[in-house]
């Protein structure tokens, strides 16, 4: 095994030989390396399956020569912006099952910038729709009666006390 | 189970949204977590925080699990950033929340008539709503009498107000109240003294018992106990009066910060879609740049009116798919429009072509002298010559100093040409003033036949012109304008009467009759003789041919016209002194060409301050105003 190179075994048994400095990516592998010191040992990776491991390494391979991330903290546009680059934009176009694998990979293999662009993505995948949108969206069941979903939306409106108010008759025909 | 028994086929409604099939709300998938319910609550929060604040109250109506995660007091961080993602202001209101706030500003529905297009929010009052829901819920505080019932003193200061009245008028900056909360506020700040009192009452009543029961208590004690009792209900009432009086304060403050907010958020859009819109331009420029169109061929499409407006002026960046779909349209307009452009200017291009041949034509006119000079045809008529047209008429002809000296020997002689076709001309023309009825002048019958306009077509000039000369259309357009009168000359260089020998020409100019005036007729300005009139008609800017001038008004024209208006040729001879005698001259001859001969000196003298008249002016003047009077 070469100096420059790293094996990782995956879930279901695959093992990848990767360099080093595309590994590196993650700060899980990274300190997992510094732990082990040189050793020709594959680095079990029993959260992540084969097919997840390819696709995260094929982002790690392009932004291996990266710079490190600035702290969140820091970075006051990264918060605010979900602009995605066009590589990643198109890197991240998978079906929703595989999306949330790489972000749950991205997670566990400790990779902040990917973590980050799948976290944009969801975000970006929600933006602007309506709660039964998102539930299309996401499969999601909506558990709350009409009563509840009635309630929920008056009770955010902001009321002193909940007052009789004075509908005009000519609003009548608008509700 | 009906589910079960009937055919899924036709109960059910199906969608499909990226690639997942989904039914209708409630029977999704039953028993199967989705992955995004299944993400780490971390995670969870992470993509939270990444949304804006209407997305995310959204995602918190979801189901259950969402409510329980964003729109509890624990996820008051998440609504921090989310907020901060869309800059929106700290409050200094602690009783509104994020959600509330987000409510208020991103959700459309009328907090009164629930109507979904209030456009109207008041941050000062907290409320959205309608026209009409504003209109019946708002007024100010003189004009609350008949409508808010047992008006609590306090209610006023403890009430939210707005500054924004029902016209949005409001020069005196009074607050303004929605009246049901202000009913509210009036009738809780009533139960709040009655229960403090009522309950510190009880209180003190409870005590005094107790203690008769061991001690009598002396009456006055317990009147004291009564007035302190009163002190301390209303000492809560003024607590609660203060602590809203703060709210109320800090609400404002909000407004105004949140109205500030809007403004920015407003005129950030307006400068990102306008700086996208002119990145979209730019782009299409380039790409139209790149196939070899230049700046003024695009520069129409700057306009959002242009047929293809609607394609450039887009806020969405300028993509290769996008390009690919909207490029055809955009080039075909562009050429289109450049083709246009082309025949449009076609006038300017031809009037600039024939402005660049004057320091030539100046040249040749400053080379001859004398008569020569005096005949040299002016520039209009030069340019339209058979041997000059072609140095400027057609669209690609250009004059080479080689080209026009190799050309100057035949311009030279078509010239010569246009000098005899105009002197002609001014022949012809005092011919035919001379054979009018009223002229009765003998002429030699045999010059007149040979100044006849030949039978045969001539030589016109312009010719070349007349046959660039574009369709209709755009021969009307304001363009053209510059180009028309070009097209109007009609100088026949055929028409040069060979037979009519310089001697008759003399003889014909040298008539009495033979003068002419530059303009039209009885102007009565100064007059010249032939060659003269041409050098006058070209430096005023004349083509310099014989129609372009007239005859002055005959003197004995006038005269006759005059004495027909007096009695007798005696009563016309008076007349002659008495406008002699009123000009200075009496004793002068009265013949009538050598009164004319002393030019502008005679006034009209019934008319007060009148102009000086020559002397067939002041003949017509009096035969027009004065005759018969």
């Amino acid at each position: 095994m070469s100096a420059n190179k790293v094996k990782l075994s995956t879930s279901d048994q695959e093992e990848f030989d990767v360099e080093r400095d595309v590994a590196n990516r993650s700060v899980l592998i990274k300190n997992m390396l510094e732990d082990l010191g040189d050793s020709d040992q594959a680095i079990p990776l029993p959260n992540v399956s084969a097919n997840v491991l390819k696709k995260v390494l094929e982002w790690c391979e392009h932004h291996k020569k990266d710079p490190e991330p600035i702290a969140e903290d820091l970075d006051d546009n990264r918060r605010k912006t979900t602009e995605i680059s066009d590589w990643d934009a198109k890197f991240i176009q998978v079906d929703q099952e595989m999306l949330f694998e790489i972000i749950l990979a991205a997670n566990y293999l400790d990779i902040k910038p990917l973590l980050d662009v799948g976290c944009k993505t969801v975000a970006n995948m929600i933006k602007g729709k309506q709660p039964e949108e998102i539930r299309k969206l996401f499969n999601i069941v909506n558990d709350f009666t009409p009563e509840e979903e009635a309630q929920i939306k008056k009770e955010n409106e902001w009321a002193e006390d909940r007052v009789r108010l004075l509908v005009p008759p000519s609003c009548t025909a608008t509700r | 189970d009906d589910s079960d028994t009937a055919p899924a086929a036709k109960k059910r409604r199906t969608s499909t949204i990226k690639g997942t099939q989904t039914t209708t709300a409630g029977k999704r998938r039953a028993g199967k977590l989705s992955a995004f319910q299944s993400v780490p609550l971390d995670l969870l929060v992470d993509i939270a925080k990444k949304l804006d604040p209407p997305t995310l109250l959204s995602l918190s109506r979801v189901n259950k699990l969402m409510r329980r995660l964003f729109a509890s007091r624990s996820a008051a961080p998440v609504w921090a950033s989310v907020c901060a993602n869309v800059d929106l202001p700290a409050l200094e209101s602690t009783d509104l929340s994020a959600m509330q706030l987000t409510s208020l500003i991103y959700e459309r529905d009328c907090h009164i008539c629930g109507c979904v297009r209030a456009v109207i929010v008041d941050y000062g009052l907290r409320r959205r709503w309608c026209k009409s829901c504003k209109s019946a819920n708002l007024n100010k505080a003189s004009r609350l009498q008949p409508h808010v019932k047992d008006l609590h003193p306090l209610a006023l200061e403890c009430s939210l107000f707005t500054y924004d009245s029902i016209s949005g008028y409001n020069r005196d900056k009074k607050p303004y109240y929605c009246i049901p909360d202000l009913q509210a506020m009036s009738d809780h700040l009533h139960n709040l003294e009655i229960e403090s009192s009522v309950t510190w009452r009880n209180y003190l009543r409870d005590a005094r018992l107790r203690k008769r029961n061991k001690q009598a208590m002396a009456t006055d004690q317990a009147l004291d106990e009564d007035a302190q009792a009163d002190e301390l209900a209303v000492g809560g009432l003024e607590a609660f009066a203060a602590e809203r009086a703060s709210i109320v304060a800090a609400a404002q403050k909000d407004a105004g910060a949140l109205v500030d907010w809007e403004r920015s958020l407003a005129k950030s859009r307006r400068d990102v879609s306008y700086a996208a819109r002119a990145a979209r331009y730019a782009a299409i420029k380039e790409k139209l740049f790149a196939l070899g169109h230049t700046e003024s061929d695009c520069s129409y499409l700057h306009y959002h009116s242009s047929d293809v407006g609607a394609l450039v002026h887009q806020p969405t960046r300028l993509s290769d798919t996008i390009w690919n779909r909207i490029s055809s349209e955009i080039i075909a307009s562009v050429e289109r429009n450049k083709a246009e452009t082309f025949i449009y200017e076609k006038p300017e291009r031809l009037l600039a072509r024939r402005t660049a041949l004057q320091p030539r034509y100046d040249a040749l006119l400053s080379m001859d002298q004398g008569e020569a000079n005096t005949t040299f045809p002016s520039f209009g008529i030069v340019s339209l010559l058979p041997s000059v047209e072609p140095f400027w008429v057609p669209e690609d002809s250009s004059a080479t100093n080689d080209e026009w000296q190799a050309a100057l020997p035949s311009i030279l002689a078509d010239v010569d040409s246009a000098r005899r076709a105009i002197k002609v001309g001014f022949a012809r023309h005092l011919v035919a003033e001379l054979c009018k009825p009223s002229s009765s002048t003998n002429l030699d019958a045999a010059l007149v036949d040979k100044l006849k306009a030949p039978s045969a077509p001539g030589r016109p000039v312009g010719a070349l012109l007349r046959s660039f000369e574009p369709d209709k259309t755009h021969r009307t357009s304001w363009r053209w304008s510059g180009v028309s009168n070009l097209f109007a000359v009609t100088l026949n260089l055929g028409y040069a009467a060979p037979k009519v020998s310089a001697a008759e020409f003399d003889a014909l100019f040298s008539h009495s009759r033979a003068t002419f005036e530059v303009g039209s007729a009885s102007r009565h300005g100064p007059v010249f003789a032939f060659p003269e009139i041409h050098e006058q008609l070209r430096s005023r800017g004349y083509l310099g041919l014989a129609r372009e001038a007239s005859f002055p008004l005959s003197p004995r024209t006038a005269a006759a016209t005059l004495a027909q208006s007096l009695a007798s040729a005696a009563e016309l001879d008076a007349f002659k002194r008495n406008v002699l005698s009123s000009a200075g001259l009496s004793g002068r001859s009265l013949d009538d060409g050598g009164l004319k001969a002393l030019g502008k000196v005679f006034a009209c003298d019934r008319c007060p301050g009148a102009r000086m008249r020559c002397w067939t002016g002041v003949l017509d003047h009096y035969g027009a105003k004065h005759a018969g009077r």
